[in-house]
């Protein structure tokens, strides 16, 4: 958009005032001019340049050199990748892990896709986003605690096997039930689930849905137009789902481990250890570089396979959809999938007992109170918010500053930008962490609570950005043109009128980006020195000793974080109803 | 002739909706359409032309009533087991597909052979004008062809009977003029019989052998073009051709003929056929038949004097608004070799003959209707 004062339209009333202006119309042009200034996005760029690619570099480096008694060796070889290959141990693993992962992920993807075409599809619009919220609330609620409901529910003595051996469905607990392989991908279905909804929910929503009318009236038997129409329009999201959720799962060290022991010893745990205590750094960077080479590799297939499916012409939204009752028996089954588990926690925290499970005592609030009696949790709850605040500030400001830019600007700069800054979105998080501790290390630098929050600001930048950027551009550009033409200079313009109108949409990226960064466990636990924050500390817990404390403190992150959740969703999407500015691709329609 | 369709008595209500979007209880709504026709469903928004489309076509299923193709009944078919094919409002081209496989989609549902679907759909093509454009991603076709384009992969099913759900309400005025009479030449051509939706009532008037006016999910007239103009049955009918003024007041009828007063208008004219005995009447103006002059009254029955209240040249005709000495505005034509002085505050002098002046039946809801007093209103 150009927004220079001398390409404006011309003023249809001549303009009789004096000039009360105190500034020329020179400067105004020079401010006009500046907010096209790349300078503006160039913090945001500096963060992820030296914060991710710098680190990356310098695990390249590390890579190609050798460890000899635990201390790194500065000479070029290749014997951390030859170790590699040599053993079957950990080409063995990836492999492993790789079928694991793209299993777990194809299933998630399938038994997810039934529930997103229902409620793209099947769902009256005005509900629509009441069920999107419903579905996705439980993806906001704490990783960890997640998998600690999971804990509880799997195995020989887990709550599912015992209730169905109570009820007599079966005599012997269930291997498929068990704190094994299966519990793991059972759990990752459940962790996963919202990210695959999603971006199936977001392709599927986007088409015309009188595509698969034309189907049927073109002959296309219901099972003809699901595959020849309806999976390949929405195949960007369900590959995409199914991409993203592979790299999740390849870059989570935490969970494999925590419901299936030595089930779950996946690659991305012999990455750490190699960080831990193995201290192998130049071999850990090689096995790391390897996975990102995959990571690659997932995301060049999806590039590939995707695309070129965009929407064709202006279609209505009109919605008579025919009725689906096992579509929605599914949907409300997979709600009670969803809700379940978190439903349990909250009963347990009230449960009037000392340990965490069944028979119910009766409800009592002690657990609640025990939370504070904890120094080592109130001291990691303060470092959490410190983290949450530093990083979550740093991100909205960088990130704004940059969209405003960037929604001024075109071509190569833009997508060069708009790709660097999206940079630590498609990593995955224990990626990152890795090469910030080892940038860290190569530079001889002590560990601290500001490792964290820069890991922070790295992680939610390009959440602020990309959120901040698309409301910015869902804006009538002709509305800072009014307002210019109505006598407002560039800079009056912005902050008078477009600023009020992108503010729900910072204001929601940085609410969603502060329950993440509460939340955050597996970038963090990486770069963090000797503090603790909450996830960390509930990770110690989870691994010695469980409390009902323990469980009373993950409800009332519950609830905050669903909290901040709905503040969010309510100021993002306040304003986009009714008849505001006219989507292009949708006609109203109300002939019948 | 044949009869290739035929709905009888359909009626629809639709969940979560005040009033049904068809038929009325057990008052549904017939027609039947010969093979080769094109009959058009023309009425205002939510008057149930869509949804008798929707029904037609197998993606509604009608709360009562029964629809036959060819003789078949097919009231309960899914659309893929229908001999019909929809032209859709958004076109719904496949975006994944391109523009050969689109148009050869239909065939490889019904398990055509290869070599037969490649010729059928290159024919079609041919048949819109788009031959050799095969391999363009939808993307790619501007709106006009994308119209084509869904034409196309109706057609290439061979249907029975074709469905237009407002085909070119997406396009311009040159390209719509153009597609209307490519429409009506790939009718004859392919002798199949189409269904065509719309809100224009020219364009209704330039393509269909007949049409059906519907109002609040009822058929208000069935007839050609030439008909509806010349008989409208109704207010709802001469209102939406935008034929002239309507003119309520108290009236009589006599047999075929007819007298209304209102506020110092006597109008008398000829009931139209087929209105029941006991219906309210009103009386239409048509605006093209008036006769204007400048001089004194001469007394003659329908004559109604006045001043030009605002004249618009049309380039053909002066649409004149005038007002009468009691007040009410009547839209009026005057061919402009005939009239060219036609300037605000003029006097001027109507007259029609009592064979234009149609009496018809007055099916505005009574609750909206203007009390006696009040000047006619022009519609």
């Amino acid at each position: 958009m150009r927004s220079s004062v001398d390409t404006l339209p011309m003023k249809i009333i001549a303009d009789e005032r004096p000039n009360q202006s105190p500034k020329s119309p020179k400067r105004r042009k020079k401010l006009a001019a500046d907010l096209e200034n790349p300078i503006f996005s160039l913090p945001a760029l500096a963060v992820i340049v030296i914060g991710v690619f710098v680190p990356m570099a310098v695990l390249i480096v590390y890579s190609l050199w050798p460890t000899v008694d635990q201390e790194v060796v500065r000479e070029w070889t290749f014997t951390n990748y030859l170790r590699f290959f040599e053993s079957e141990v950990y080409w063995g693993t990836l492999l492993r892990s790789l079928l694991f992962a793209s299993l777990a992920s194809a299933l998630t993807v399938i038994l997810t896709f039934p529930f997103a075409y229902f409620v793209a599809l099947k769902v009256q619009p005005e509900r629509r986003l009441i069920w999107v919220l419903v579905a996705v609330v439980p993806f906001f609620t704490s990783y960890l605690i997640r998998v600690f409901a999971w804990m509880n529910l799997l195995g020989d003595i887990g709550l599912l096997n015992q209730g169905l051996m109570y009820v007599g469905l079966i005599k012997d607990p269930l291997w498929i039930l068990g704190l094994n392989s299966s519990g793991i991908v059972l759990t990752f279905i459940y962790l996963l689930f919202p990210l695959a909804f999603l971006t199936a929910f977001i392709a599927l929503e986007r088409t015309n849905p009188t595509i698969l009318e034309a189907a049927a009236d073109l002959g296309a038997r219901p099972w003809q137009g699901l595959f020849y129409v309806t999976l390949p329009v929405a195949r960007t999201g369900i590959i995409g789902g199914f991409v993203f959720s592979t790299i999740t799962i390849l870059g989570d060290y935490v969970t494999p481990q925590l419901i299936g022991g030595t089930d779950g010893y996946l690659y991305s745990n012999i990455i750490q250890r190699q960080f831990g205590s193995s201290v192998q750094w130049g071999f850990g960077s090689a096995l790391a570089l390897i996975l990102l080479v995959i990571v690659f590799v997932l995301l060049l297939v999806l590039r590939q396979v995707t695309g070129g499916a965009a929407q064709v012409g202006a279609f209505s939204r009109q919605f008579n959809p025919s009725r689906s009752p096992v579509l929605k028996a599914y949907a409300i089954a997979f709600l009670a999938f969803l809700y379940t588990p978190i439903g349990l926690l909250v009963v347990f925290a009230l449960n009037d007992s000392t340990s965490i499970g069944f028979p119910f005592n009766g409800v009592t609030f002690h657990w609640f109170a025990a939370i504070l009696d904890d120094p080592l949790l109130l001291e990691s709850l303060r470092n959490s918010l410190v983290v949450a605040f530093a990083s979550v500030s740093i991100s909205a400001v960088l990130g704004t500053v940059a969209a405003v830019q960037l929604a001024r600007s075109h071509g190569q700069w833009r997508q060069a930008s708009l790709a660097i800054i999206s940079v630590p979105l498609f990593l995955p998080p224990m990626l990152l962490g890795l090469a910030i501790i080892i940038g860290l290390n190569a530079l001889g630098i002590e560990r601290g609570l500001w490792t964290i929050i820069t890991g922070h600001t790295i992680l939610w930048l390009p959440v602020v950005t990309l959120l901040v950027l698309i409301r910015l551009e869902g804006l009538d550009p002709n509305l800072e043109l009014a307002a210019m033409d109505l006598g407002a200079p560039p800079v009056t313009a912005l902050v008078r009128v477009s600023v009020p109108q992108a503010l729900p949409g910072i204001v929601a990226a940085a609410l969603i980006s502060f329950a993440l960064s509460m939340d955050e466990f597996i970038l963090t636990a990486l770069v963090t020195g000797a503090d603790s924050t909450l996830p960390l500390y509930i990770f110690g817990q989870l691994r010695f000793n469980v409390t009902p404390a323990v469980v009373a403190l993950s409800v009332s992150l519950l609830l905050v974080s669903f909290a901040l959740l709905v503040m969010g969703a309510v100021l993002a999407t306040r304003g986009k109803g009714g008849p505001s500015v006219s989507a292009p691709n949708a006609i109203q329609n109300g002939s019948q | 002739m044949s009869v290739a369709l035929q709905c009888s008595n359909l009626s629809k209500r639709y969940a979560g909706q005040q009033g049904p979007a068809l038929g009325e209880g057990s008052n549904g709504i017939s027609f039947e359409v010969e093979r080769g026709e094109l009959f058009a469903l023309l009425g205002p928004s939510g008057c149930g032309k869509t949804t008798t489309l929707r029904i037609i076509g197998g993606f509604v299923e009608p709360d009562a009533g029964t629809v036959f193709i060819d003789g078949k009944d097919v009231t309960f078919a899914p659309p893929y087991r229908r001999p019909t094919n929809t032209v859709f409002q958004s076109y719904a081209l496949f975006p994944h597909l391109r523009l050969g496989a689109n148009v050869a989609f239909g065939l490889k549902m019904t398990g055509a052979r290869r070599s037969e679907q490649d010729h059928r759909s290159s024919q079609a093509l041919r048949m819109v004008g788009l031959g050799g454009l095969e391999n363009r991603k939808i993307s790619e076709l501007s709106g006009g062809q994308q119209q084509r384009a869904a034409l196309a992969r109706a057609l290439a099913n061979g249907p029975s009977v074709l469905l237009l759900d407002e085909p070119l309400g997406a396009l311009d005025l040159t390209l719509r003029r153009q597609m209307q009479e490519e429409l009506v030449t790939l009718k004859r051509e392919t002798n199949t019989t189409f269904i065509h939706v719309t809100h224009d009532q020219e364009e209704a008037c330039a393509m269909a052998d007949r049409i059906a006016i519907m109002d609040r999910g009822q058929i208000a007239q069935i007839d050609t073009p030439q008909m509806l103009y010349r008989s409208p049955r109704s207010t709802h009918v001469a209102r939406f051709i935008n034929l002239g003024t309507i003119v309520k007041g108290s009236t009589r009828r006599d047999g075929v003929h007819a007298r209304l007063e209102a506020s110092g208008i006597v109008l008398e004219g000829r009931v139209q056929p087929g209105i029941p005995q006991h219906s309210r009447l009103a009386a239409v103006l048509p605006r093209g038949r008036a006769r204007l002059s400048s001089g004194a009254p001469a007394g003659a029955t329908n004559e109604i004097k006045g001043t030009v209240e605002r004249a618009v040249f049309t380039g053909l005709n002066h649409e004149l608004v005038v007002r009468s000495e009691s007040g009410a505005l009547l839209n009026v034509s005057a061919a402009a070799g005939v009239f060219d002085v036609a300037g605000k505050g003029l006097a001027v002098v109507l007259t029609w003959s009592p064979d234009d002046v149609l009496f018809v039946e007055d099916t505005d809801d009574p609750q909206q209707i203007s009390s006696p007093d009040e000047p006619p209103k022009a519609s």
